[in-house]
């Protein structure tokens, strides 16, 4: 690692801290709560569970800057930590509530009988714990490779080095070396557990015909949920509206800012998804219907999103496009397509394909009328999250946007500095705006 | 070769584990066969062989010239996002268009399903997707049809039904079937004769009146015991 200065040793050793305790947060609060929203029904469930899936689609800067506005105590490690759990406990919660669906209904009633809904909830708490220590392990892994909130809320990391690196220094060669020791960390943090548990994961996105538990009915779930939702979502919102109280609400420059970047940052987005959904669908169907082809698959679906968007963006520099951009964002929402394309996969019985071998139906024709029409119910939700996520990433929109031609995030994240607060604020509220309009519709689709 | 099909010192292993070894049977045209066995015996594993679908680690199967064979799976592998006619016509690829339809509505009309025809599977009750299942298996006329287990989870009322309705497409089109159950009574309601697959070989083969004397299957004194009755 020659030519790393101490002071990046320094950063990085700052970044493991709050990854780590990003991981410990996330998990002691989301793993509990996404088993008791997965084991229960209450009112208000499909919106609470609305609202803690909408701060996964942000860029975690926007939750930064909502705390620093909130109050200017909030910030160094405890505010660093706090940001980035609020992407971290709903990240944990969302894989706890899912692998809890894998508890069937009749081991659910087994357990009930045994020792009532308090026995169900350890034993649930036991058989989701692979995938929730995964879910904290990637919010950590996340943490190391995302600049935002430690520069905003001053406690800079590796990824904050990497930035100034390239942004403020121009010195493409020291980010590239920041960029691959700041992957060799992560990868020696995450891979190895992404390797163990991958076959957990695997288990779980296959299709399961048995029922699912019958849910209790808990209002102390509600009350329990709203409570983290509230956490997680009011400070950083009270403090985007703080600068709005005082101010006239500059709303139509903010809506300027957004009409300005829209093409732009839909263009990256609408070339980005489709490639990371084909990608990631032709992976699943070559190598997802083995048991040891999804292991690999999702243990390098777990490696690529610990690894700095970044890192693959400076290598692109010198052909830098709308084209490469697209490519580039694309790696950054496969993880998520290759989850979707191998639940997809596996929702398929081998003996489809089986019946149309034997009854002679040629190749083409059941891809054409049943594979692609079935993985495509997949496809779609996947899509609309992969765009999200390349949405909402800034490195690789700064490294390699045409001149001119940056996307939204990346406007806030520019102007952030230097434009008045109401401002910045407003296009933030905006974006979150755009966000849970897009979050409602992905649930709508999931549903 | 007059059998429609010959199998000789088949054997199967999944790495070290013998599936099973040494099996040989033949099937004339128009012949039942049940192949019998307890769960895990490797009966499904010997049908997905004798369609084509997995390929032995030692032994032969000699097919008959242009044999063309239909099969109705456990799970039924009904495609879910087709109608059952779509299901059907799916089947019937060598066909012109206008007489794929038809065809394949005479088979759904043959199954007693032929009203059902712009029905997906999920829309249909178990009996129904079993018959669309058995229509997609006999479309296309094969001279052999491979069932595995497709009634087992059946009440026995809709399975002595769809059981007779085997019996009757098969006398019909002199189509030859190998009836894969664990059940003896299921396989003695379709077909005349059976083999006995149990620890990794064939232990016992032909009609049931021979098989109800042959000692040393546990499979066969089980049933033998269920038909004896209590005391």
């Amino acid at each position: 690692m020659d030519g790393l200065d101490a002071a990046f040793w320094r950063a990085l050793a700052r970044s493991v801290l709050v990854g780590a305790s990003v991981a410990g947060v996330s998990l002691a609060v989301g793993w509990p709560i996404g088993v008791r929203a997965a084991l229960t029904r209450f009112p208000g469930r499909r919106a609470l569970l609305t609202a803690l899936v909408l701060p996964l689609l942000l860029p975690s800067f926007l939750v930064a800057i909502g705390l620093s506005m909130l109050a200017h105590e909030i910030s160094g490690f405890f505010g660093t930590v706090w940001a980035f759990a609020c992407l971290g406990v709903p990240l944990v919660a969302c894989a706890s509530l899912a692998a809890a669906h894998t508890v069937t209904r009749s081991q659910a009633d087994a357990a009930r009988l045994a020792g009532g809904e308090r026995h169900l909830f350890h034993l649930t708490l036991r058989a989701t714990f692979p995938l929730a220590a995964l879910a904290a392990t990637l919010a950590a892994a996340l943490t190391l490779a995302d600049a935002g909130p430690g520069q905003i809320l001053g406690w800079p990391g590796a990824a904050g080095e990497l930035l100034v690196s390239f942004a403020a220094r121009y010195d493409v060669t020291l980010a590239t070396r920041q960029a691959a020791a700041l992957a060799f960390v992560a990868a020696l943090l995450a891979w190895p557990l992404a390797w163990k548990l991958a076959p957990h994961i695997a288990d779980a996105l296959l299709a399961r015909d048995t029922e699912r538990a019958e849910r209790h009915h808990s209002p102390r779930t509600a009350l329990l949920l709203g409570t983290v939702v509230i956490g997680i979502v009011a400070p950083p919102l009270t403090g985007l509206l703080r600068p709005l109280v005082s101010h006239d609400w500059p709303l139509a420059r903010a809506w300027s800012e957004v009409t300005r970047t829209a093409a732009d940052t839909a263009l990256y987005a609408v070339l980005a998804a489709p490639l990371a959904v084909a990608v990631a669908f032709t992976a699943a169907w070559l190598l997802g219907r083995t048991p040891r082809g999804r292991r690999v698959l999702v243990a390098a679906a777990l490696a690529l999103l610990a690894v700095p968007p970044a890192l693959p963006a400076l290598w692109l520099i010198p052909w830098s496009s709308a084209a490469t951009l697209g490519a580039a964002l694309a790696l950054r929402g496969l993880p998520v397509a290759i989850l979707f394309a191998l639940r997809a996969v596996g929702s398929m019985p081998p003996s489809w394909a089986d019946a149309a071998r034997v009854h002679r139906v040629p190749r083409w024709q059941f891809l054409l009328r049943v594979a692609v029409p079935w993985l495509s119910r997949w496809a779609w939700p996947a899509a609309a999250l992969a765009a999200l996520l390349a949405t909402a990433e800034v490195g690789t929109v700064l490294l390699l946007h045409p001149p001119g031609r940056g996307s939204l995030p990346l406007a806030i994240f520019t102007i952030m500095a230097n434009a008045p607060e109401a401002l910045v604020a407003m296009l933030c509220l905006l974006y979150i705006a755009l966000a849970a309009a897009c979050a409602i519709v992905l649930q709508r689709l999931a549903a | 070769m007059s059998a429609l099909l010959a199998i000789r010192d088949l054997a199967k292993r999944h790495g070290a584990h013998t599936v099973f070894e040494g099996v040989n049977f033949s099937l004339a045209p128009g012949e039942r066969r049940a192949v019998l066995g307890a769960s895990g015996a490797g009966k499904s594993t010997l049908l997905r062989l004798i369609a084509g679908l997995d390929a032995p680690n030692a032994g032969t199967i000699e097919r008959a010239p242009g044999l063309r064979i239909g099969m109705v799976f456990q799970d039924l592998a009904l495609w879910p996002n087709l109608t059952a006619l779509e299901n059907v016509t799916l089947a019937l690829p060598d066909l012109p268009r206008a007489e794929r339809r038809a065809t394949a509505q005479a088979a759904l009309d043959s199954c007693h399903v032929g009203e059902l025809t712009n029905r997906r599977p999920g829309t249909l009750s178990i009996g129904q997707q079993q018959r669309v299942a058995l229509a997609r298996a006999i479309v296309a006329q094969p001279s052999l049809l491979l069932l595995d287990e497709p009634f087992s989870s059946l009440d026995l009322a809709l399975k002595a039904e769809l059981l007779a309705e085997v019996r009757a497409q098969s006398e019909a089109r002199s189509t030859a079937v190998i009836l894969v159950t664990h059940d003896p009574c299921e396989a003695r309601a379709l077909c005349p004769a059976a083999l006995v697959l149990e620890d990794a070989r064939i232990i016992a083969s032909g009609p049931w009146d021979t098989l109800a004397t042959h000692r040393g299957s546990r499979l066969l004194a089980a049933w033998r015991s269920a038909e004896n009755g209590p005391g």
